[in-house]
């Protein structure tokens, strides 16, 4: 099944490559979504469920974990898709008559269509990462998303989003080159320990109790910081703000809800090794570190943003350290209440990015002073925004206040009192940014405009109205938007029930395998 | 076997010089047949080692090494500057005499960390020593120039010490990942080209330093 999942995606992008009409690309967009959904979402349940190993050509395997992973990806994933979907056939609208967000007209050699293709390809990427049994072969794939998704972030030729694509590219290659070494070096360590050199983490975390732990440790701070580099871990996240907020909006929901969690997963793997070697305590203090520092800057940054995707962005910055530091407190509770985190966080998210994208349309600027009052201009997309806010934030009923509370009680139990009472106040703070922007953008009052200029999809425009006929082409590619946005939406309401008995059952599977995580 | 050292530490040796005289230059130019001396050197070192070794592996990745690296991305990169065509220097922030010093510093500092890693084990500590100079001298060259084709150069140069690293610790790593390190690194130079050549577009200038619209 792991092969079929693989071969289609591979079809699929390379087709959504060729030049053909749009309805072809938004086609082939569903046509991925649905296989994404069906195949990848059976794949993930025998995994998970049923307990079995998956695996391709003898190369690629699927693991509880690798499964648990690739779960998170397939339910964003298809529903990213159907939005792609959507912004083309608006695109390929309003490229026939007026450009719709007022941009300036892109340069004319680049079709629509490929943005579909690089789109399928960096979920390709991302899904042979997840399912690769090699250290080796998930650098390469981690790597392989950096390239592609620079071109999309880069994709609409604006000078902002150019800036973000270069930074993005040449930080998070430099970054990740350091943990291609950090991997030659564990090559290295088993080299001349005498052992058969792998990269395969089991097989490694075999080798590591008879290799030399001083090359270990350092192998390990390589890989750590080229990975958190990618991860967005602070202080190595100056990119990140750049690129999630630049990048279109299914993008942006990729990179944060999928891409973020695909270099945590490398980590983890690592991390499996290394406590192996019993340098687990080095590992734990590292992860805490980076956790902490994340949520500091990321707590505080949010406070002051002005636009809308970046402050979303520096709260993945957040979330992401708070998985950190779930991984980092070590223990069976804390490691379950990060895997809940990273679900109910990349759903959110990505439903959270999608919304955003489409008030950000409505209101033609990223900036929340000019987005006040969603609620009347753009309804739907700001019920989804208020969704997935109120779950990121941690409003009761969602996951993330339980799994935020049982991070604290965790750190308590594990005697890092400190620890919790500053992760405490910056939660505190975190939530009272992240709900005050909300609050703003979606029921605040803009003094400048008066109600009757609002339309649903349409917003308010200063220049002459656009013409009914592109109104109405508008109109098919919203459905496919609002879709998008309400499948998520839906798969938000569900998170609770991950708390509950057959659900966190299955994730306390998958937190046994990480080291700290069995009972 | 003692040929095939050899072969392999004098390539070993060419690769460092060339690094260390890419600090030297300014024009573009001279970057680039730097870059295409290491990777000519880079792959006669392997293809020997997977001669000597008779490791068929190795000599596969050594022509593909000799296509990629030595020429499809330096014709990419002649490409890209032809059409860019604004400045054929890269701007020092510092004075050559400062880039000799720090260069050095760094050799010295990779020296004092491998020696510290490898502490007590039976390997000596040049090979590593050499890998991680190359790597900080990339790093410190992208960190002090800040123009986008030189940034390109510093990523390449520190793809190529990893080669060498992979070559002379790991002994090659598996065939699949080394095929897949050089996939990705061509599929990233080609995508920096294409950036290059959009911010020459939108900004009239490749100078990294212009980039900053965006902040906080």
């Amino acid at each position: 099944m792991l092969s079929t999942l693989i071969t289609a995606l591979a079809i699929f992008s390379g087709v959504a490559f060729l030049p053909a009409p749009v309805v072809f690309s938004t086609a082939i967009a569903m046509l991925a979504s649905l296989t994404l959904w069906g195949v990848g979402g059976s794949l993930v349940w025998s995994v998970l469920v049923d307990g079995r190993m998956q695996s391709a050509w003898g190369i690629f395997y699927l693991d509880r974990l690798g499964g648990f992973f690739l779960g998170v990806l397939v339910l964003v994933g298809g529903a990213v898709l159907l939005n792609v979907a959507g912004q083309l056939r608006t695109a390929a609208a309003s490229d026939a008559g007026h450009d719709a967000s007022g941009s300036p007209k892109r340069a004319g050699e680049v079709p629509l269509t490929v943005s579909l293709g690089l789109t399928l390809l960096f979920l390709l990427a991302m899904i042979l990462g997840l399912s690769s049994r090699n250290l080796g072969l998930i650098w390469v794939c981690v790597e392989c998303t950096t390239m592609i998704s620079a071109l999309l972030i880069g994709f609409e030729h604006q000078r902002a989003a150019l800036e973000a694509a270069w930074k993005y590219i040449i930080l998070c290659t430099v970054g990740l080159s350091f943990s291609l070494l950090g991997l030659i070096l564990l090559v290295y360590a088993a080299e001349i320990s005498g052992a058969v050199p792998t990269l395969d983490p089991v097989g490694l975390a075999f080798l590591a109790p008879q290799l030399p732990p001083a090359l270990l440790k350092l192998a390990f701070l390589l890989i750590l910081v080229g990975f958190g580099t990618k991860a967005g871990f602070a202080p190595l996240h100056s990119w990140l703000p750049d690129a999630h907020s630049q990048a279109p909006a299914p993008t942006s929901a990729l990179l944060s809800a999928v891409l973020l969690n695909c270099s945590v997963y490398a980590i983890i793997r690592t991390a499996g090794v290394m406590s192996a070697a019993g340098l687990g305590a080095d590992v734990r203090s590292g992860m805490l570190l980076f956790g902490f520092v994340s949520v500091l800057f990321a707590a505080l940054f949010l406070l002051v943003q002005h636009d809308l995707k970046r402050m979303l962005a520096y709260s993945s910055i957040e979330h992401i350290g708070l998985i950190s530091l779930g991984i980092g407190i070590g223990t069976p509770l804390s490691i379950f209440a990060a895997l809940i985190h990273t679900v109910t966080h990349s759903l959110a998210k990505s439903l959270a990015f999608l919304s955003a994208g489409e008030m950000v349309r409505t209101a033609h600027s990223h900036d929340m002073n000019r987005m006040l009052g969603m609620l009347r201009r753009r309804p739907a997309a700001a019920t989804g925004f208020t969704l997935a806010m109120t779950g990121l934030a941690g409003l009761p009923p969602w996951p993330i206040f339980a799994t935020e509370l049982l991070l604290v009680w965790a750190a308590i139990g594990a005697g890092r009192l400190w620890l919790a009472m500053s992760l405490l106040l910056l939660l505190a703070i975190a939530f009272t940014g992240l709900l005050y922007h909300t609050i703003r953008v979606v029921y605040g009052d803009d003094p400048h405009h008066h109600h009757h200029h609002y339309r649903e999809g349409r917003g308010y425009q200063a220049e002459p109205a656009i013409p009914e006929t592109v109104v109405t082409k508008r109109e098919s590619g919203l459905i496919w938007r609002d879709l998008s946005m309400a499948v998520l939406a839906l798969m938000v309401i569900a998170t609770p029930l991950l708390l509950l008995s057959p659900a966190a059952e299955t994730i306390r599977a998958v937190a046994a395998v990480i080291p700290g995580g069995g009972l | 076997m003692q040929c095939y050292n050899n072969v392999v530490t004098w390539m070993g040796t060419i690769i460092l010089i060339s690094g260390f005289l890419t600090v030297l230059f300014r024009r573009f130019w001279n970057i680039l047949a730097c870059y295409r001396i290491q990777s000519l050197a880079l792959a006669i070192a392997t293809w020997t080692a997977g001669r000597m070794t008779g490791n068929g592996h190795l000599e596969m990745i050594a022509y593909a090494t000799l296509l990629v690296k030595a020429i499809l991305i330096p014709s990419w990169i002649r490409h890209v500057l032809k059409r860019i065509s604004t400045r054929t220097e890269a701007r020092l922030t510092v004075g050559v005499a400062f880039y000799l010093f720090s260069a050095a510093g760094l050799l010295l500092l990779s020296h004092v960390v491998a020696s510290r890693a490898l502490y007590g084990l039976r390997a000596s500590p040049e090979a590593l020593t050499e890998v991680l100079a190359l790597v900080l001298i990339g790093l410190f060259q992208m960190m002090t120039r800040r123009e986008a084709v030189t940034q390109m150069m510093g990523i390449l140069f520190i793809e190529n010490a990893l080669t060498l690293a992979a070559l002379q610790l790991a002994k090659g790593l598996p065939m699949v990942i080394e095929l897949g390190i050089m996939l990705d690194v061509l599929i990233g130079i080609l995508a920096m080209g294409i950036l290059v050549y959009r911010i020459q577009e939108q900004f009239d200038t490749t100078d990294t330093a212009r980039l900053s619209t965006l902040h906080g």
